[in-house]
């Protein structure tokens, strides 16, 4: 009621922020109380700019918000800067946050209680929340919480997303803090300099942390250093990871074929059903040949996509990436790229737009730049179904040495050729028109641990229902228009019972999409392709993957009406040109893969560039040398090809 | 004149390619930076300086 006594918060709404040292467990806590999903994995850099959720605390609903992971207020990256800025409520439209939750790692206590320390300083209420509280009884370290609560003055809470524990306590301390000021408990003199200062703080936690835990047990740290040593070293942790790459190709290619096959016959199953169920005439033909070939076609491959990022997970959260980007970044410095650029560009292999957006843990906005310009090198998930399809058609069942398979090495090898283009690329921009010196690097790695099963499961749906979305939204819509393209305008000709195929073929010439292809054959004969494939790689510049649903399309609309629908791994191997010679052979297919490691096929990421470089002109050269670079691979690899005697 | 079949594929096509569009528009304005940006756009200010 108006005339009612206004009651503390009750009118306002109230925010908490959630601010910690990278790779703390900030977003494994904000989904746990929000029940939200946000991307987590065992590196530091996950989150790069701030997510909102509502946390439901008793009768009140609380904006939490989760800030990428930050070592002091003083920031020196983009990421770092956003995260002060909200912390320290510098930001047009968001109130400095009524309370913050400090999370800290137990584990790491001394280095991650620095920021609190700033954190008193500024007055904001803090409440702590240690995670990783596990991880530290694991190893037979104990603390006292209650001692570390009363020598920081504030509230302490071990918490535990994965069992809930210390989730109520948590709620109940911030509800205590909120609408308190912050005092601190150090005492420093405000004419001290900065490095008095950050003396000062480290004093004091020191001081804490010794009276407050007690380091029981070094066998586990010792064990980790052991294996670190070995995952770590320039020889065999390179032998080990080209290994486990490989592991994970070949059961990418061997657990995915059945599922593959049952979907590809679902399909196929659909679509005759449909075609015998329709009169014939144009709605069958746009339904059959038009969104069952194109969505159908695409979505075969959801198996891949999901046994891909379970493995993309398991590496993640046990910490084995980090080990990997320690491994490579070796290699990054002596091209003069910034350590950091690592963790983007492996974000990259899930999709490069995430990526971009992570090269903003890097300060130096030149090695930034060369980071955001190579990231699309690395072979991401949409480039699997290409790959999938050349490997099936064409190298499937084959086998190295007698148990590798060559289709997981030709894998390995395309995931390898994006790199070297990436580090030769990097090389050149950092020596030219981004240079500058390498700043030094030092990257922590992250604790061994068993992989979470819920972030495991919850990465893989999310990756799986987004590749969906795509097929039901983007893939569709292009697929339809796609169809339109192939279908009209009418020739005339209907296909006698005679010659059925030959009359498709010419209408199919005819057809739109079949003038457009043919306007660009002369450019890309010289990589061994034909029209139809040149139809399929314009309209797979809206999206990698489009490449399989307009292959898909353009063989369904060419097929002979009177026959079965077969799989498109089927229709590309029997395709045929007018001299009656096959259209594809296997160095058709390694140049288009080889095309698709190293061209700029995607719409979204060059709008993320614009976004991130806030310019044009560095999103259009990225697509025009990336284009020029993937029409040389090609041209060498067919060309070369043949040369040596290849078909 | 138009058969109902041509005519419903008609309207598939025309819905496929109306949403082509919208979406094309919505992702150019969506990652256009706004006039005052600064806050997590990826544009900051701070990050400019670096270069110069």
């Amino acid at each position: 009621m108006k005339d009612a006594a206004p009651q503390p918060h009750a009118f306002k709404q109230l925010n908490v922020a959630l601010a910690g040292n990278p790779n703390a467990g900030k977003t494994t806590l904000f989904n746990a109380l929000t029940g939200l999903n946000q991307k987590v994995a065992n590196y530091p850099g996950v989150t790069v700019e701030r997510k909102h959720g509502v946390w439901s605390v008793g009768e009140k609903e609380i904006k939490l918000i989760d800030l990428p992971g930050l070592y002091s207020l003083e920031a020196t990256s983009l990421d770092e800067q956003i995260a002060s800025d909200v912390l320290l409520g510098k930001i047009d439209g968001t109130p400095k946050p009524d309370a913050v939750i400090a999370v800290v790692d137990a584990t790491n206590l001394e280095r991650n209680l620095y920021l609190v320390t700033q954190l008193f300083e500024y007055g904001i209420p803090v409440v702590v929340a240690l995670t990783m509280i596990d991880v530290f009884e694991r190893q037979k370290h104990e603390i006292d919480i209650a001692s570390l609560s009363r020598l920081l003055k504030v509230p302490v809470v071990a918490v535990n997303a994965a069992d809930g524990r210390g989730a109520e306590e948590l709620e109940s301390r911030v509800e205590e803090v909120i609408g308190q000021v912050q005092t601190t408990p150090l005492e420093i003199d405000a004419d001290a300099g900065e490095n008095a200062k950050i003396f000062a703080r480290y004093s004091f936690i020191s001081d804490a942390v010794q009276r407050s835990v007690k380091h029981n047990d070094k066998s586990a740290h010792d064990m980790s250093e052991k294996i670190d040593k070995l995952l770590t070293h320039r020889f065999f942790g390179l032998a080990i990871l080209v290994g486990v790459l490989l592991l994970v190709f070949q059961s990418i290619f061997s657990w995915a074929e059945v599922p593959m096959h049952l979907l590809e016959q679902v399909f196929g199953a659909i679509g005759d059903g449909l075609r015998s169920a329709m009169p014939e005439g144009i709605l069958a033909d746009l339904l059959v040949d038009g969104i069952i070939a194109g969505v159908g076609g695409v979505l075969v491959f959801l198996p891949q996509i999901l046994l891909l990022f379970l493995f993309v997970s398991l590496l993640e959260d046990s910490g084995y990436m980090a080990r990997a980007a320690f491994l490579m970044d070796k290699l990054m410095s002596r091209v003069g790229l910034h350590g950091k650029a690592f963790l983007p560009l492996m974000s990259s292999f899930a999709c490069a737009i995430p990526g971009i957006m992570a090269t903003r843990t890097i300060e130096n906005q030149r090695d930034r730049f060369a980071t955001i310009l190579i990231a699309p090198f690395m072979s991401c998930s949409a480039r699997l179904p290409v790959y999938t399809l050349m490997i099936g058609a064409f190298f499937a069942g084959q086998t190295v040495f007698g148990f590798i398979s060559l289709g997981a090495l030709l894998m390995l090898a395309m995931y390898s050729i994006g790199i070297a283009a990436a580090i030769i690329v990097a090389f050149i921009l950092k020596h030219t028109i981004l240079k500058s010196p390498p700043p030094p690097f030092v990257m922590e790695l992250p604790p061994y641990r068993v992989p979470n099963l819920r972030t495991v499961v919850q990465n893989m749906i999310t990756r799986a229902w987004l590749f969906v979305k795509r097929a039901g939204t983007v893939i569709l819509a292009i697929s339809i228009i796609l169809w339109a393209l192939a279908y009209f305008p009418r020739t005339g000709s209907s296909p006698s019972a005679s010659e059925p195929t030959a009359a498709e073929a010419v209408q199919m010439q005819n057809s739109y999409a079949g003038q457009l292809g043919h306007l660009i054959e002369p450019v890309i004969q010289p990589l061994g392709f034909d029209w139809k494939i040149g139809v399929a790689l314009i309209a797979s510049f809206a999206a990698r993957e489009v490449l399989v649903s307009t292959l898909s399309i353009i063989y369904n609309v060419g097929k002979d009406e009177n026959e079965e629908s077969t799989t498109l791994i089927a229709a590309i191997r029997d395709a045929k040109d007018s001299a009656g010679k096959p259209v594809w052979t296997p160095l058709t297919a390694l140049t288009l893969m080889v095309f698709f490691v190293l061209a700029m096929q995607c719409m979204s990421t060059l709008a993320v560039v614009r976004r991130e470089t806030n310019s044009w002109r560095w999103p259009l050269f990225m697509l025009g040398y990336m284009t020029c670079l993937a029409y040389l691979g090609a041209f060498l690899t067919y060309q070369g090809g043949k040369l040596v005697g290849l078909q | 004149m138009l058969d109902i079949q041509t005519l419903i594929a008609g309207l598939i096509v025309l819905g496929a390619l109306a949403y082509a569009v919208t979406l094309i528009r919505k992702k150019v304005r969506a990652f256009s930076p706004k006039k005052s940006c600064g806050d997590d756009c990826g544009c900051g200010s701070n990050s400019k300086k670096a270069v110069q």
